[in-house]
């Protein structure tokens, strides 16, 4: 536990060492209020109680609890606004850790487990710091200087109190390794139950249309019943762990009882003793209480904190020069062999050349490996084999910051960000005036929609843009690609949400969009490939025809057959042919 | 305060309202045992005040100590035997509430207008499904206990100190009543602060979730962690949220977590002061001394108990929001079929706003097994249009029907059974090719899902998968394009086999050959059903029974694609364009 608090918590640490020594500071005066009570219990037997004892008394247990108060409040003070502090430095953190971790990562560690590290992991680390870690302590010290204490009345009596403590203690310690493992898996069946909530919430039209909502829903109800049970198993399996190492411990007084009163018997103590160590039982097994309710939770908090390091853990991608630019835009592959998972590989051998200002067309089957050699270029994801240059400067070599600073990018998926248009625009080179704003919109088609908007470009977006059509949302992203004005653009032009007069706007952004940079394109529009410097025709991850349109059409190959297809596709209507089809 | 509790009182009735009635009496047996518990607890004590009187007598009987220790022990086992009992009922009907609301809720938003996604993210839906339903456990399992067995126990063992001495009993309740106090006092401080954090939390989450979700943007534009507003901000306001919350409640709640372990500040001088009147006994004092330890660490449990119960009902409220949102009640209508099915709009009007008109005066007619064609710009209505059919909005004027009876008067299962929604973005379950087909039919067998597919022009694409139709899509799974996809969504229609079919052209494809297939398999799919399509490319369309133009929520043209282009209007501009284009 300390290691993980340590490292997550780094420069922070010091400014726990201030809490936690309150902490013991108060655990000492709390003892010091027992003393009191030992002090007074020895008068009274002895029969030597007078008022002039009692007033002092009094003064002293007042001064020791306005001194606690201070203590307390000065520690708990601290320690509650150190666990804001830490949490927020700890998401700023990891944020920044995962944007340079390769694409890769989001898909191997679902999403919502990013999530949920983010949010609940985070906020359960940071319950250790505003509340278990000065308790924890706290219990500690008080248990230590209570057996030391009980040694000094009787070594016999301490090592029983000591022996009863060491008995119970294992199954503390199990109860923690059990909450650990169960905190564990039901933050995977919390997991699952999201991505089904997420799929349902995604799908709600196909599921009413199927009439697959509520709990005629199985897929998500089975889950929910996962959680239930698995909440309460795991809540079971620590419970009488937890319990025997409470009722064990709670023992103390009974034990204390039994063997007081043969040491008395015995004559090895006397009432006043006896009476001590009554009263030491008594608060000893309260603290053991404590003890048992606070490990567990300190135990599956644990978890948490390997989970965020987990995260922190995964290695970002390595570079030698950080400050390194680049004059030149020439894109070469070289024997690029790629593969997301072992032995199924997506690209094999993939070599081509893209001189500065051309554009180069990818065609090809879904699967065939386009989005891929697009994703590596901007280095979403490391090659597994041979390399890539930009201007000549292998692109491991430099910052993948500065990489992608040379490049815009326009995806098929277009993500808005929730936040106004205006500033979804603007990401594109945040310091643009509101002028090269509109102008970019302009230029991308979109200004028109925007102005007739009620709040024009101040009009915030939902999540992912889910207030706009697609054909919007595409706009948007090039307009964004557009200000950026980056020599390199990489395009995927699928565009597949349109309305047919929409399709004419976007094609002229693209074309704007196009216009004297190192294009490359995953191309739809036959214009588009008609027009390109050359066209990569990909099947299976390997290039298999490559060329300008014309020398494709007199290989008669792959290409040729599409484009026959296509002309097949453009015949079509519908009620038309096929005979009987509405009759 | 008094206003507050009866508001609250409303939040935790509502709670088992939702929960239903045998969760709240599995609830109240719990309480009962963990109540016996906590006096079971006490008694080890008794023995210790018993065994004091005993040493303060002259001739001390080792027997009977022994006893009292022997009793001591078989109270704690008591105690704990209830004690697990009670934990365990408490968690399991906790857990069962938890399930039941969250399965109540699940149905709901599966009832609700849709406008409901709209104004939540699903980071926003989640957090309450998810994170302010779990609350409740805390609440149910920890918090009621937890608070009864503070209320019962001490009020027990009190009236037993009663009968030992008045005053020194009155004496031990003092801490408890400042503590009391202290917590209004937080309570009425932490109000306005505990009300903002649900919005703070719920930013915190749709932050966090943008910023993962759209990681590529992330990275292509170089925006950080700090740099992303709705990400730092978010994060900011939750630090100076509970910092600030914290500097004012931290020191407060501090007395009163002192004042609980200082039973004996308030005991012993009291105590002393009897005792030297001689109004207390030896051995009473003492044992009153050693309760003012024990006494109050019952309460402990409850110190945080003001805060922890605002975020409760802030939860239960959040909850309360989304049931409250109106669902889409179905009428109880039937349809007469005369083989074959008639769509109708009639003067139909549409706002998601109230404000802005997007449907205005809508007349459609669209007889049996005839297709009808939605053409228009992008915002122009066609869609909406289109969506009203399946009621995921209702009509605001006018109304819909279906050979002849009102959509709003059938029940909404039937009103579903007669409709296949084929969408432009094409929704896969994260689950096997297999599932995703099968969902269009209750029970259907493998050999129904085979032919479907065989006729959406997929079959021979899945089965050149590895694991065929078994393979799993998704996360982890194989990626589809786009006319796959929607090739399979249209293998789940023809399966469903529904009368009345509502088609959302996808504009283009990357992949020149799926093109044909898709255009087959809708050609197998229309066959004899009345069709509704919204249409982008025109060339497929000049076929239709009718084609209806939009513009700005209205239909300005109706008619065939000749007739149309007859008109020299605005469907001739479109088709001029279209021609012109291609």
């Amino acid at each position: 536990m300390i290691q993980y608090i340590k490292r997550l918590v780094g420069e922070d640490a010091k400014k726990l060492i201030c809490p936690i020594a309150l902490s013991i500071l108060d655990s000492l005066f709390n003892s010091c209020m027992y003393g009191v009570m030992l002090f007074t219990l020895i008068d009274l037997s002895n029969g030597e109680f007078s008022g002039q004892d009692l007033l002092t008394y009094t003064l002293v247990l007042a001064g020791i609890f306005v001194i606690r108060c201070v203590l307390q409040a000065i520690s708990f003070t601290q320690a509650q606004c150190l666990g804001p502090q830490v949490s927020r430095k700890l998401r700023l953190e990891v944020g920044n850790h995962i944007r340079k971790l390769n694409l890769g990562f989001f898909t191997k560690n679902s999403i919502g487990k990013l999530n949920s590290v983010l949010l609940s992991d985070i906020s359960d680390y940071e319950v250790i710091i505003t509340h278990c870690l000065c308790d924890f302590i706290k219990v500690v010290s008080f248990t230590v200087m209570s057996l030391l204490f009980a040694f000094v009345i009787n070594w016999k009596y301490g090592l029983v109190m000591l022996l009863l403590i060491v008995l119970a203690l294992p199954l503390l310690l199990k109860s923690g390794k059990v909450s650990g493992k169960k905190a564990g898996q039901l933050r995977k069946t919390n997991q699952n139950v999201i991505s089904r909530l997420v799929e349902y919430v995604n799908g709600i039209k196909t599921f009413r249309l199927y009439n697959l909502t509520g709990s005629k829903f199985a897929r998500l109800n089975h889950e929910l019943q996962t959680l239930r049970k698995d909440s309460i198993s795991s809540e079971i399996a620590v419970m009488p762990l937890a319990l025997s190492f409470y009722a064990i411990t709670s023992l103390i007084v009974p034990v204390t009882l039994i063997m007081g009163g043969y040491l008395y018997a015995a004559g090895e103590i006397e009432i006043v003793r006896f009476l001590i160590i009554l009263l030491l039982s008594v608060s000893l097994a309260n603290i053991m209480g404590a003890l048992s309710s606070i490990y567990p939770q300190i135990k599956s908090i644990t978890k948490a904190s390997e989970n965020i390091c987990n995260v922190l853990d995964e290695k970002p991608f390595s570079f030698e020069e950080e400050k390194k630019q680049l004059t030149s835009f020439d894109i070469a592959f070289s024997k690029v062999d790629f593969a997301y998972e072992k032995n199924v590989p997506i690209l094999k051998n993939v070599s081509f050349e893209a001189k500065q200002g051309t554009t180069t067309a990818l065609i090809g089957p879904s699967g065939s490996g386009k989005t891929t050699i697009v994703s590596l270029l901007a280095r979403f994801w490391d090659t597994t084999g041979g390399t890539i240059s930009v201007g000549g400067v292998d692109i491991k070599k430099i910052s993948p910051d500065v990489l992608t600073k040379y490049m815009a990018i326009v995806f098929q998926e277009v993500y808005l960000l929730n936040d106004t248009i205006m500033n979804n625009i603007r990401i594109g080179r945040p310091e643009a005036t509101d002028e090269e704003v509109f102008e970019a919109a302009k230029a991308a088609r979109c200004h028109e929609f925007i102005t007739k908007m009620e709040k024009g470009y101040e009009t915030v977006i939902g999540e992912g843009g889910s207030t706009l059509s697609g054909g919007e949302k595409q706009r948007i992203s090039i307009a964004r690609a557009l200000l950026k004005d980056a020599p390199i653009v990489l395009l995927d032009e699928t565009t597949s949400n349109l309305d047919a007069d929409n399709e004419k706007d976007i094609q002229r952004a693209f074309d704007r969009l196009m216009k004297e940079k190192t294009v490359l394109v995953i191309a739809h529009r036959l214009n588009t490939i008609r027009n390109a410097d050359n066209i990569l025709v990909l099947e299976k991850g390997v290039i298999k025809e490559e060329g300008t349109h014309e020398q494709l059409l007199a290989e008669q190959g792959w290409y040729y057959g599409i484009c026959q297809e296509q002309e097949k596709a453009r015949e079509w209507k519908i009620k038309s042919d096929q005979g009987g089809c509405f009759a | 305060m008094e206003k507050e509790v009866k508001k609250e009182k409303v939040g935790v009735q509502y709670l088992f309202s939702l929960a239903g009635r045998d969760n709240k009496r599995s609830l109240y047996i719990a309480i009962f045992l963990s109540s016996l518990s906590g006096i079971a607890s006490f008694v080890p004590y008794v023995m210790v005040f018993r065994t004091i009187l005993l040493l303060f007598q002259d001739d001390v009987k080792t027997g009977k100590v022994i006893t009292y220790g022997v009793i001591a022990v078989a109270a704690i086992l008591v105690r704990f035997l209830l004690q697990a009992a009670s934990m365990a009922m408490t968690h399991i009907g906790a857990y069962d509430v938890l399930y039941a609301v969250r399965k109540r809720l699940c149905n709901h938003i599966g009832q609700i207008n849709l406008g409901f996604y709209t104004d939540n993210s699903t980071g926003e839906i989640k957090k309450v499904l998810m994170e302010d339903v779990e609350r409740l456990e805390k609440f149910l399992a920890h918090q009621i206990p937890d608070i009864t067995v503070a209320i019962v126990v001490p009020i027990t063992v009190l009236i037993y100190l009663f009968t030992v001495n008045v005053p020194m009993s009155l004496i031990l309740i003092v801490p408890i009543i400042l503590t009391f106090v202290i917590q209004a006092v937080e309570m009425a401080i932490a109000k306005p602060v505990l009300g903002k954090i649900p919005k703070v939390l719920g930013r915190l989450n749709s932050g966090i979730m943008q910023f993962v979700n759209g990681m590529t943007v992330m990275k292509t534009y170089n925006v950080t962690a700090n740099s992303y507003k709705e990400y730092s901000e978010a994060v900011n306001d939750y630090n100076d949220l509970w910092v600030k919350t914290a500097k004012v409640l931290a020191p407060i709640s501090s007395i009163a977590k002192v004042l609980i372990e200082s039973g004996i500040f308030f005991a012993l001088p009291l105590g002393g002061y009897l005792y030297l009147k001689g109004s207390l006994e030896l051995g009473e004092y003492i044992f009153f001394i050693i309760m003012s330890i024990v006494f109050l660490s019952s309460y402990n449990n409850i110190l945080n108990f003001a805060q922890i119960f605002s975020q409760i009902s802030s939860g239960i409220e959040r909850v309360k929001e989304v049931m409250d949102a109106e669902e889409i009640h179905g009428g109880s209508q039937e349809v007469r079929t005369e083989d074959g099915y008639e769509v109708a709009f009639d003067k139909v009007g549409f706002s998601y706003d109230n404000k802005q008109q997007i449907l205005e005066d809508v007349d459609i007619k669209m007889p049996k097994g005839t297709l009808t064609a939605f053409v228009g710009a992008s915002g122009a209505g066609k869609t909406t249009a289109a969506q009203l059919i399946p009621r995921f909005w209702d009509t605001v004027t006018g109304k819909i029907t279906i050979n002849g009876v009102d959509i709003k008067e059938l029940p909404t299962e039937k009103l579903m059974d007669m409709l296949s929604f084929v969408f432009q973005e094409a929704f896969m379950l994260n689950d096997t090719i297999y599932q995703n087909i099968a969902i269009g039919k209750e029970n259907a067998v493998q050999q129904e899902v085979e032919e479907a597919a065989k006729a959406a022009q997929i079959h021979d694409f899945i089965m050149s998968l590895p694991n065929g139709y078994e393979t799993h899509l998704g996360e982890n799974g194989v990626k589809l394009s786009g006319g796959e996809k929607q090739r399979i969504c249209i293998a789940r229609a023809i399966l469903k086999n529904a009368p009345i079919i509502i088609f959302d052209e996808a504009t283009s494809f990357t992949d020149g050959e799926n093109e044909h297939k898709i255009q087959m398999a809708l050609d197998r799919l229309l066959k004899g059903k009345t069709t509704i399509m919204i249409a982008h490319r025109l060339h497929t369309i000049i076929n239709a029974d009718q084609i209806c133009v939009f513009q700005e929520g209205k239909i300005v043209e109706k008619g065939t694609h000749t007739e149309l282009l007859e008109q020299q209007g605005i469907y001739n501009r479109m088709w001029n364009d279209y021609t012109a284009q291609e």
